[in-house]
């Protein structure tokens, strides 16, 4: 039977790719066709090896290129002609089932857009094919795809990143692996194409595909694009490359439907198709671009020229393109030393300040030992100092340090820092000595710079005079010196002298300065003692201030553990509060320090809170199985965020052992501990437990119980399962432990890998069960699982006695879905009892609200119901508390009209907040107004400021003008259309007809979108609009166009701007003057290629909302 | 020019380093107002905060502070005397005094002894001398990302930091939001399988604000030349300065340096590089075409970078990123993105994942502001210091010297200098214009 089903699936397919596949051809003409005939070639470049069968898909989630019929038919008879493959025809996702793929030898996405590939199977199933060795093949837009499958689009090669070179346009391309089996049919090496070129993202394909055919973009014509970037020096059209063990052949042309009857094209693309079928062996290897071949020293040249007469605040565009070329000269040693020679050169000549300052920020990381005189020669002058001290103090030669050091001997004030700071920089050795005479200098700032400098070169003969200086100075100053000197005898410490280097520290430590001296000091004492320094430590803590306490503890965090720290640990209990929280936190980096461990465990008897916490923290990272009694204890003895803290702590310890000390020591533990080591077992998610957790749900007390079944929950397995309902057929007192004890066995039922399994031992159970309550358990836990054999058992029981029919209820009101749903339904409608009508009731409402297994709409009609069977204000607020999973207007309106009711109101106002938190922007005239009300009716403060968070969501999209009617578009072949008026602007505006804009949906209604309609060409549109002023106003237009705007208020032209940009609210912003009543606005939107839109929104002059604005269509207004 | 020496004497102090930063070893720290201290803090016990640069962001952050009982804000200092009153009038109304003192020279502040903490807020290039100076002087820091303006520069402040034991918190207060933990920690436990690939999508193009670029003579209270500080002298134009500094390479790095501290600073987070830096590091950007005057830092950048741990991270502005903006970390067995708006995964229930609780925990705060002051107290780590501030701009600086050079550059993490690449070493660090200077 299944497999006479799968045939009939099969035929119907097959029918179906029937129907789309002559559907296809017939909207192509004849005449088309019969220019694909003549185009066709004979003969495939290569005998295929078997049959070969080719998946053509075409299907569009995007943009629809009008060709892919042309390309549809092109391809069919391409391969029925050379006998090249068989073409199958589909845009039908199913085609990607593994029955249905495994047919195909390759794949073609014929002008596909924005594929998702939804199903995570045929995303499998996709890779498989082409991984295994099969071929895919992309005609033009297939780089339009797989925005969100990272892997599928690094198959392709990239990604579709702007198409500058547009379908209008011919263009110049050129062979790039002339000679390469899918190139032959070029005949020469560049060629002219009329077809819309891509641009590819990610800019990095020649990592991975070989490219075949390009853009030239040496050629004029491919730069003089709008929309070109400075780095599109590389656009590749056509490349193959390996992907697992497939084949995957891509080019970007086939947006034009004469693309389809290129005799070259056709050919480039049989070729291409038979590689990726396997037929026709071609190499991957990917091939580097080599644009500095392209590179001509005369190019600089002229950039130079033109950089002579720069001045600051001048485009960059000159700086940009000897940047550019430097670059791309890269390790060329000639070219390098021609560029050096031209900046030297430049550097000499009558060049502008600012020219020469940025051919100095060249040069200071490029040049060589050959620029160094002329820098040095621009010390000399104030005004090229500083560019040439930069300059200077990149360069790699010594010849740089003579020519600083030098300029030192001469320079005064700021010019003389500098100087010192780049010797510094350099650690000239050399320095040294002129650099420790100004430290006497009488003036405090060359001084501090001097020692700066010190520091940075860090040379021991330095030590002497910085330490002289230190003593003698205060403050800020005395800091530099400090540093200056840490600097040095640090560099004496890693030379290996420790023993000199800690005579220095304690030289510091020793000369009575105060601040972060001391525990810099500190620092640098521990750090060169050695042997001794844990001997060192426990002097430096004893005697030291809170500061150097601080440094001796942060050192000890850095300790090798192999060091003892024993002698300070043995005092630890005398230290200041303070010292003892930081120490326990250094102790976490000694987990295998016995003395540290004692120590810890020692801490959590203090008296502090702080300690023990800090203890606790340690524990958790340096505990073991050995910490479980003592922890244990002692959340046994501690209440609030401390115990909380000492059980996180138990949950956490580390080691393997520690569930094992668990599980021994639960047996006999007092009932307290109980709870704790049950609890911890279930944190720890410990394996193995079921079995000594169900024996403790024997035991005599209840909370060790409850606590039992709680991780029983998550841990139990069918085994353990007849226990549970065992213990579930017993009666019991405890609430609490019923309650558990239920969720125990929904829970284990519903993780069996066959939860009937589960549902029918309690079946099976069932008829045992006499006592009332506990029935009513049972039938609770049968509607929890919701298993479909329970239902009927269920609707039973609803007619055996007034009890079981309430605990039947309550069993279905629990159904994890909304099967039950229109009986429990009936009997809230129709039931006497009260209690069993509420319950039902309630249980309606809530399956009502698992509003993803049906339509909305369905939804909207079961809660309009819901309200109307409603007899009790219980019942209302329920149903208005489900309701807010409805985010519909529908259920917004069912919120708001029991706001008025005071009984009613709390529970719909937050209702109504829920949803409007999510569909504000679908409505929002409506949202604003319910908000305003809330706000003004002095609600709960939380709901106010639920309510001014909506407004604000609101009012990022307020106010956008939605009612444009539109004329055109309009275009001319030549002439500036931005300048270019056409009717609606002229004279002639009367004969213009204007179309209303509807909008698609609301989350796009403040934007037009014109691209989608009429394409990316040079096109122009205009909008226009009738805005509402109550009284005469300043007001501002903040404007988003893509690309140039102009805008008309009342007939005056208030605003121009010649751009080529994406839309983006209130690029523009220009303040106008509205009149009362009504004014009228046109909107001129210029497209450049690429995307066309625009947005509009009227705000007051601060950019607030203005108070009475309101838009219509002109048309309406006009005959208002 | 040699620098063989001073690396030695960064090793021998590097030793601290050597753990890993944020893994199990750092519970949350709870402040001690929960543990059962009385709620409120005698005016004694607060924090004491000096504001240095209170533009836009510093005005920002002084709000939080302003917001936060436990500090208390004594000073405010700008170059810009429009900031510095704008800044003392918030802060004299908040504590409903006049007392809030005013500085144009922010050593002036830097020598009240009675002053604990500072934040500074100022632009990039200013960083790296404020912030080793502060700690000298003994102040805990509060400062904005990036960490510096290049990596010698944040290597000076990590030394400084550790030398004078300053307590340290970089403003990347995504740290301190739930999804971003949450994201990091689902990584870190190995729950996407192992990260082959981390993307980070950072914002395209330079958000220029509409200021005149023109020359113009420099406003009465403004003290430009401290403004440029150790940057190279250009004349003054009104679209150089607040705000724009950030798109002229003289001060910033663009959007690029602008959020790596953000979104860079979580991937590192998350693949557990706090300490460990790239080997190599190959890309390109877009620079603005003519049009866009001074402003030169790039408006469109890709890189990749290569760990030895076996992954790839590829930095790009949010165009050239499949997911756009956030950390997009893909492993063998699924992926976890986030970003501002929210969190994502595959498989979706990753999102419903809870960790046991000897799983791996990260620092986990609330509250980034808090986090610093609550850490002055109890002189514990704050969740994002210096050292990892610094791993975090490093990439931002790597990815901009091999857009720079365009070739791929090789760099040793432990010397933090390029190998083999003298060109590329001397882009490292941009020389000071005097008097200013810093210690390194």
């Amino acid at each position: 039977m299944q497999k006479s089903l799968f045939v009939n699936a099969s035929v119907l397919i097959v029918l179906l790719l029937f129907f789309i596949q002559s559907q296809g051809i017939s909207q192509v003409s004849e005449e088309n066709l019969n220019k694909i005939e003549a185009a066709l070639p004979d003969s495939a470049y290569a005998t295929p090896e078997a049959p070969r069968q080719l998946l053509v898909f075409h299907r569009v989630e995007g943009f629809n290129h009008s060709s892919i019929p042309t390309g549809i038919a092109a391809l069919q008879r391409l391969g029925e002609k050379t006998g090249a493959y068989q073409a199958t025809v589909s845009d039908d996702m199913a085609m990607f089932n593994e029955a249905q793929l495994s047919r195909f030898d390759a794949v073609c996405f014929l002008n596909t857009t924005k594929l998702s590939f939804q199903e995570p199977t045929h995303r499998a199933n996709l890779m498989a094919f082409v991984k295994s060795g099969k071929g895919v093949v992309g005609i033009h837009a297939a780089t339009d795809n797989f925005y969100n499958w990272l892997e599928a689009s690094q198959m392709i090669g990239g990604q579709f990143d702007q198409h500058p070179w547009t379908a209008d346009g011919t263009w110049a391309g050129i062979v790039e692996d002339y000679g390469h089996p899918l190139t032959q049919m070029f005949p020469k090496k560049t060629f002219d194409i009329n077809d819309e070129i891509y641009r590819i993202k990610p800019a990095n394909i020649r990592d991975n595909c070989r490219v075949l055919v390009a853009l030239d973009m040496t050629e004029a014509v491919n730069l003089d694009v709008s929309g070109l970037r400075f780095t599109d020096k590389d656009i590749p059209i056509s490349w193959v490359r390996d992907f697992g063990k497939g084949r995957v052949f891509y080019s970007s042309l086939g947006h034009n439907d004469h693309i389809y009857w290129h005799p070259v094209i056709l050919r480039h693309y049989l070729a291409g198709i038979q590689f990726a079928l396997g037929d026709l062996p071609a190499a991957t290897t990917p091939l580097p671009l080599q644009p500095a071949k392209k590179l001509h020293i005369v190019q600089l040249d002229s950039a130079l020229h033109e950089l002579k007469t720069f001045d600051y605040g001048n485009s960059l565009a000159t700086q940009l393109l000897v940047k550019e070329f430097v670059r791309y000269a890269g390790k060329n040693a000639d070219l390098q030393k021609e560029i050096e020679n031209r900046f030297i050169d430049f550097l000499r000549s009558d060049a502008t300040l600012a020219g020469k300052q940025f051919i100095c920020e060249e040069l200071s990381y490029r040049g060589s030992k050959k620029s160094v005189s002329v820098l040095a020669d621009l010390l000399k002058s104030s005004d090229t100092f500083s560019m040439a001290s930069f300059a200077l103090e990149r360069m790699a030669s010594p010849a740089a340090d003579k020519a600083l050091r030098k300029a030192l001997k001469k320079a005064t004030g700021a010019e003389q820092i500098a100087l010192a700071n780049s010797l510094g920089w350099r650690k000239d050795s050399k320095a040294v000595k002129p650099l420790n005479k100004l430290l006497n200098s009488s003036d405090s700032l060359l001084q501090m710079s001097a020692a700066t400098a010190l520091g940075n070169i860090a040379h021991k003969k330095s030590i002497k005079p910085l330490f002289k200086s230190l003593i003698a100075s205060v403050g800020l100053q005395q800091a530099a010196f400090v540093d200056a000197y840490i600097n040095c005898v640090d560099a004496v410490a890693a030379a290996g002298d420790l023993k000199k280097a800690h005579g220095y520290y304690r030289q510091l430590k020793d000369a009575g300065i105060g601040g972060q001296a001391k525990y810099a000091a500190t620092r640098g004492l521990i750090a060169t003692a050695g042997e001794n320094v844990s001997d060192v430590i426990v002097e430096l803590f004893n005697e030291g201030d809170d500061l150097e306490k601080r440094a001796v503890i942060a050192t000890i965090r850095d300790l090798p553990e192999s060091q003892s720290i024993d002698n300070l640990l043995a005092q630890f209990s005398s230290l200041p509060e303070s010292a003892q929280i930081q120490l326990l936190s250094a102790l976490q980096n000694r987990p295998n320090d016995t003395a540290a461990y004692e120590t810890t465990a020692a801490a959590l008897q203090s008296e502090s809170t702080e300690i023990r916490r800090a203890a606790l923290n340690t524990l958790a990272i340096t505990g073991n199985e050995k910490t479980v009694p003592l922890l244990t204890t002692f959340i046994l003895n501690n209440r609030g965020a401390v115990k909380k803290l000492a059980e996180s702590s138990l949950h956490r310890l580390q080691s393997p052992q520690v569930n094992d000390v668990l599980k021994t020591r639960l047996p006999n533990a007092e009932t307290a501990e109980k709870v704790v080591i049950i609890q911890a077992l279930g944190e720890r998610q410990a394996p193995d437990i079921s079995q000594a957790l169900l024996t403790e749900t024997s035991g005599p007390d209840s909370k060790v119980r409850t606590e039992a079944y709680k991780v029983l929950k998550n841990s139990a397995g069918k085994d353990d399962l007849a226990g549970l309902i065992n213990n579930l057929q017993k009666a019991s007192d405890g609430k609490r432990e019923r309650a558990a004890l239920i969720q125990a066995i929904v829970g284990t039922v519903n993780r069996l890998e066959n939860p009937s399994v589960g549902n029918h031992m309690l079946l099976a159970a069932l008829p045992q069960v006499t006592d009332s309550e506990t029935r009513a358990d049972f039938l609770d836990v049968l509607g929890r699982i919701g298993d479909p054999a329970s239902l009927e058992v269920l609707e039973a029981a609803l007619a055996e006695s007034p009890q079981a029919r309430v605990a039947a209820i309550r069993g279905l009101a629990g159904w994890p879905n909304d099967q039950p749903m229109m009986l429990l339904k009936g009997i809230a409608e129709t039931d006497t009892a009260a209690v069993a009508r509420a319950l039902a009731f309630r249980g309606f409402v809530r399956l009502a609200a698992m509003v993803d297994l049906r339509e909305l709409s369905e939804t909207e009609v079961l809660f309009t119901d819901a309200f109307s069977i409603a007899k009790t204000t219980a019942d209302r607020q329920r149903a208005l508390s489900e309701l807010q999973h409805l985010k519909t207007p529908v259920g917004l309106d069912l919120a708001t009209s029991y706001m008025d009711d005071p009984a009613t109101n709390a529970s719909a106002t937050a209702t109504a907040l829920t949803i409007c938190e999510t569909i504000a922007n679908e409505i929002p005239a409506k949202t604003r107004a319910l908000m305003d009300g809330i706000i003004a009716k002095d609600a709960r403060a939380s709901d106010i400021e639920r309510a001014k968070a909506v407004i604000r969501i609101l009012e990022k999209y307020e106010d956008f003008v939605t009612q444009w009617e539109m004329a055109g578009p309009y275009t001319r072949d030549s002439g500036d259309l931005f300048v270019d008026a056409f009717a609606p602007e002229t004279t002639d505006r009367d004969t213009v007809q204007w179309e209303k804009l509807r909008p698609e949906n609301a989350e796009n209604s403040w934007l037009v979108i014109l691209n989608e309609r009429f394409g990316s060409s040079r096109k122009v549109a205009y909008l226009r609009t009738s805005i509402y002023a109550k009284a005469a106003a300043n007001a501002r237009l903040e404007i988003g166009s893509d690309d140039g705007v102009k805008i008309w208020l009342n007939d005056a032209l208030v605003h121009e701007n010649d751009v080529g940009r994406g839309v983006t609210p209130g690029d523009d912003i220009v303040t106008v003057e509205l009149q009362e009543g009504w004014n009228q606005l046109l909107f001129k939107v210029v497209n450049k290629g690429g995307g066309w839109g625009a947005c509009l929104r009227v705000r007051d002059t601060e950019g607030n909302h203005l108070p009475g604005i309101k838009y219509a269509y002109s048309s309406d207004q006009s005959s208002d | 020019m040699s620098d063989k020496k001073k690396i030695n004497r960064r090793e021998f102090l590097k030793r601290s380093s050597r753990f890993a930063l944020g893994a199990a070893a750092l519970p949350a720290i709870i402040p001690s107002t929960v543990l059962g201290k009385d709620g409120g803090v005698a005016p004694s016990e607060r924090i004491t905060i000096g504001c240095i640069g209170v533009g836009s962001m510093g005005t920002s952050n002084l709000r939080s502070f302003l917001a936060n009982d436990t500090a208390h804000v004594l000073a405010v200092c700008d170059v810009d005397r429009r900031h510095y009153e704008r800044a003392k009038k918030l802060t004299d109304e908040k504590y409903g005094n006049s007392d809030c003192a005013t500085y144009g020279d922010y050593r002036a502040l830097l020598a009240r002894k009675d002053i604990d903490a500072v934040m500074i807020a100022t632009p990039d290039h200013w960083h790296g001398i404020l912030a080793t100076e502060a700690a000298r002087a003994g102040k805990d820091i509060y400062a904005e990302k990036p960490l510096a303006y290049s990596i010698p520069e944040g290597r000076a402040i990590c030394d400084a930091v550790e030398r004078y034991g300053t307590i340290w918190q970089t403003g990347s207060w995504q740290r301190s939001q739930r999804n971003f933990r949450f994201a990091a920690e689902l990584v870190r436990n190995g729950y996407i399988g192992k990260v082959h690939t981390v993307r980070v999508g950072l914002p395209q193009g330079n958000n220029i604000r509409k200021l005149s670029t023109e020359l113009a003579p420099v406003p009465d209270g403004f003290n430009y030349d401290m403004w440029l500080g150790p940057a190279p002298w250009r004349p003054y134009s009104p679209g150089r300065c607040h705000w724009n500094f950030r798109w002229i390479s003289d001060y910033s790095g663009g959007q690029l340096t602008d959020w790596a501290g953000h979104h860079v600073d979580i991937a590192n987070w998350g693949m557990d590089t706090e300490t460990t830096s790239p080997k190599t590091i190959k890309g390109q950007g877009i620079f603005p075409p003519a049009r866009e005057g001074i402003f030169d830092t790039p408006e469109s950048y890709y890189f990749e970078c290569e760990y030895d741990a076996g992954f790839t991270m590829i930095v790009a502005d949010s165009e050239q990123q499949p997911k756009g903006m956030g950390a997009h970390f893909q492993g063998s067995e699924g992926w976890v993105h986030v970003q501002r708006g929210g969190i994502d995964a595959y498989p979706k229930n990753l999102l419903e994942a809870k960790f046991s609780p000897n799983e791996i925990h990260l620092y986990n705060s609330n509250d980034h502001v808090g986090n610093f002051l609550d850490c002055v107290k109890s002189r514990q780590e704050t969740i994002t210091p210096a050292r990892a501030a610094h791993q975090a701009i490093m990439i931002g600086h790597l990815g901009t010297i091999a857009m720079k050079l365009g070739r791929k550059l090789h760099w040793d993490g432990n010397t933090e200098r390029f190998i083999n690449d003298p060109e590329a070493n001397r882009l490292l660090s941009r020389p000071m214009r005097g008097p200013w200077r810093i210690s390194v």
